[in-house]
């Protein structure tokens, strides 16, 4: 089956605002202060919110996964139970999951890195190995959700999780996928922390910024199978000149067009009463894999049956554009 | 959609294998059935391929003070190699990879990772996200289009390359440059030793006997894009990419379906996509790893998706020659694809004396076969269950 437009059936999140089924409602989450680790004086980041896993996905076990693997798998659970929809009834082999993430599985990864330091790379622990690799996030998901179609993860400076949402919108409009899983996400680690910090990133009054963790789930899904959260329109790559083109200025709460030959077709196309998303500071501390939880916040703000227009630009000065519109009841 | 609009060709090749660099090495060594596997220096026990002429030499366009991984270096050479003298502004870039720079972190990162950083790890840790290779690869040529890096295993390279072909029919980019590139590197050579997955001697694909895989490095990239744009702009078109499909297991993180499930799904459905009956197929360049749980569930797949063939199909593993070359094995057992329909040439898997059993494979072994071929498929698999397949055809102009 190929489709011609697609319907977001399904939001959920789980991060610094915990776990959340539905788009993200409320007061952002406030950055605080680290404590897990020594800091090089006071440092803020937006860690995640701790949960029971059972709580979330019964039957489930985790426990030797990396917490990108279980946060994967219970942002998916979390989307799946907002969209109503049980992949058990349905053909698995029809369901596609698209992962994106800038660090993949950090926190085995340096659990292996540390069994090779203290007892050789000889010695290492054959447990954590396949439990590092980039891709074993969404494998899980597929191992538990009964996903037998395509499974991706991808990795893209700047909009990766826009990459996976296009790709996944393509998968299902070229007649690969019926559905799609769209994952997005990093968890912060020492070793990553420590980074941010020889890079001179971290500042000690909590402005600058401020990393944080998570991983957002959006299901894809052909229009008029269940209530949509958001139709998705249109996806493309948009070809821009000159780089870094898009800037988001706080003081003036203006979008600044670097480049002259910047996609003035999309920024002109926009309309004169055009509001800019709320700020998302879960996103703006996920360098490369915010984008879902941009989606999701701006999904809880606007009201029914407003167009938004998502921009990822990345560095080479291609942009991931989409159009979504809000149902015109929520 | 016109049918050259909706064709996706192949019109550039780079390579960078144990046999060196460049595709005529690659074609020589494979045409020679000469093994590049020898014994690891700084592992053991163990057997290794590595590409021999290591491409140290960055282009002026790579930005002086940033670190490039080997995984990064490799991409760079195979990409140019690719691209040729053409101008590639407008091209995006999928790129695949496993290690990207892992190479580059040390054990001592954990014990005191501010102190290390300090040290000398800054930029070497910047190399680390896997989406440094494409950047690298977009920075070093000039392509200017998307950039996407593909992690899935050691499906990554098919992946990579199928994906990028979609993107060319979606319009995101004229052309795509797509492949992987992996460096040898002790994070994966000690992962597979842990599991146990590693032959102390050279490996053995399908042989009853198998013992486990070797690991190899290298890197390949290929230029994609639509055979209208190809005859417009009067370019060599090498081969068409007929057909892909991607499935997973959903099965083990490690282990693949007893029975090949997805694998066999995998590969009918490129077929179906491809337009190209059982029969039609030629070659299949198999993932073949010499693991005893993969050799056999992949055998199993064969028997599925060949099962309406009339003749056993002919079925090599040329990771016997180079090595499992993890997320650029994908893209370098396509160039061994696109190898064996231009040449007409059927690789033999090397040391193969008692193959398993599965009547619908034509088990190719000793020396390389002549035939010609209007269709050849590459399989990949990895952990995680994914699989990939793609199937190429002759180009007759």
């Amino acid at each position: 089956m190929s489709i011609g437009s697609i319907d977001i059936t399904g939001l959920g999140s789980v991060g610094p605002s915990g776990p959340v089924s539905g788009p993200l409602r409320g007061s952002a989450p406030a950055p605080t202060l680290v404590t897990a680790w020594t800091t090089e004086g006071p440092r803020y980041a937006l860690l995640g919110a701790a949960f029971r896993m059972a709580d979330v996905l019964p039957r489930v076990n985790t426990r030797r996964l990396d917490r990108l693997s279980a946060w994967s798998l219970a942002a998916a659970a979390l989307a799946l139970r907002d969209a109503g929809l049980d992949l058990s009834t349905v053909d698995g082999s029809r369901t596609a999951v698209v992962s994106a993430t800038g660090f993949g599985c950090l926190s085995l990864t340096e659990a292996y890195l540390g069994s090779a330091y203290e007892h050789g790379w000889q010695q290492t622990d054959p447990i954590y190995f396949p439990e590092t690799l980039g891709n074993a996030p969404a494998a899980h998901v597929a191992r538990v959700f009964g996903c037998l179609g395509p499974n991706v993860t991808v990795g893209s400076r700047g909009p990766a999780a826009e990459s996976a949402l296009l790709m996944a919108a393509s998968l299902l409009r070229s007649g690969q996928a019926d559905r799609a899983l769209v994952l997005a996400g990093d968890t912060l680690t020492r070793g990553l922390f420590d980074w941010y910090e020889a890079a001179g990133l971290l500042t000690g009054d909590g402005g600058g910024f401020v990393p944080s963790e998570g991983v957002a789930a959006i299901v894809l899904e052909a229009p008029g199978l269940r209530r949509a959260r958001a139709m998705l329109l249109d996806a493309r790559w948009v070809q821009a000149d000159g780089g870094e083109w898009l800037q988001w200025d706080a003081a003036s709460a203006t979008v600044v067009a670097k480049a002259q030959s910047a996609p003035a077709g999309l920024l002109a196309s926009l309309s004169p009463q055009a509001r800019f998303a709320p700020a998302c500071v879960i996103a703006d501390g996920l360098p490369d894999t915010g984008g879902l939880f941009r989606i999701l916040t701006a999904l809880g703000a606007v009201a029914p049956a407003s167009r938004l227009l998502v921009l990822g630009a990345a560095r080479s000065g291609a942009c991931a554009a989409m159009l979504l519109e809000a149902p015109a009841h929520d | 959609m016109s049918e050259a609009s909706s064709t996706v060709v192949i019109t550039g090749i780079g390579v960078a294998s144990p046999y060196g660099l460049g595709l005529g090495r690659l074609e020589a060594g494979l045409l020679a059935s000469e093994c590049r596997l020898a014994p690891l220096a700084r592992f053991s026990p163990g057997f290794a391929a590595t590409v021999a002429e290591y491409p140290g030499e960055l282009p002026a366009t790579c930005h002086a003070k940033r670190w490039f991984s080997r995984s990064d270096r490799l991409a760079i050479a195979v990409a140019r190699d690719a691209v040729g003298a053409d101008e590639v502004r407008e091209c995006g870039v999928v790129m695949a990879t496993t290690v990207a720079g892992l190479s580059e972190l040390e054990p001592q990162l954990v014990a005191d990772p501010a102190r290390w950083y300090r040290a000398a790890g800054l930029e070497r840790a910047a190399s680390y996200p896997v989406a440094r290779v494409a950047e690298a690869v977009g920075d070093a040529v000039g392509a200017r289009g998307p950039r996407c890096a593909v992690n899935v295993a050691c499906a990554s390279g098919a992946m990579a390359i199928a994906l990028a072909a979609q993107m060319c029919l979606d319009g995101a980019a004229p052309a795509m440059l797509a492949g992987g590139s992996d460096a040898l590197c002790e994070f994966t050579l000690s992962g597979f030793h842990a599991l146990q997955a590693l032959d102390p001697q050279p490996c053995r694909p399908f042989d009853a006997d198998r013992r486990g895989l070797n690991i190899g490095e290298g890197a390949a990239v290929l230029r994609l894009e639509t055979l209208e744009r190809a005859q417009a702009r009067h370019a060599p078109v090498l081969a068409v990419l007929r057909g892909w499909a991607m499935t997973n297991d959903g099965y083990h993180l490690t282990a693949p379906h007893e029975q090949g499930r997805g694998l066999a799904t995998c590969m009918l459905e490129a077929m179906r996509t491809a337009g190209a009956e059982p029969d039609e197929i030629g070659y299949v360049n198999a993932h073949g790893t010499g693991t005893p749980l993969n050799d056999v569930a992949e055998s199993k797949a064969y028997a599925t998706a060949f099962s309406a063939r009339r003749q056993p199909v002919p079925v090599s593993s040329t990771k016997s020659h180079f090595g499992h070359c993890l997320g650029a094995a994908g893209a370098l057992e396509a160039a061994v694809t696109l190898i064996a329909i231009r040449r007409g040439a059927l690789f033999p898997t090397l040391r193969l004396a008692n193959p398993v059993e599965c009547p619908k494979v034509d088990w190719l072994k000793g020396r390389p076969r002549h035939q010609s071929m209007a269709a050849a498929m590459s399989v990949s698999a990895g952990f995680g269950g994914s699989n990939a397949a793609l199937v190429f055809g002759v180009h007759t102009a």
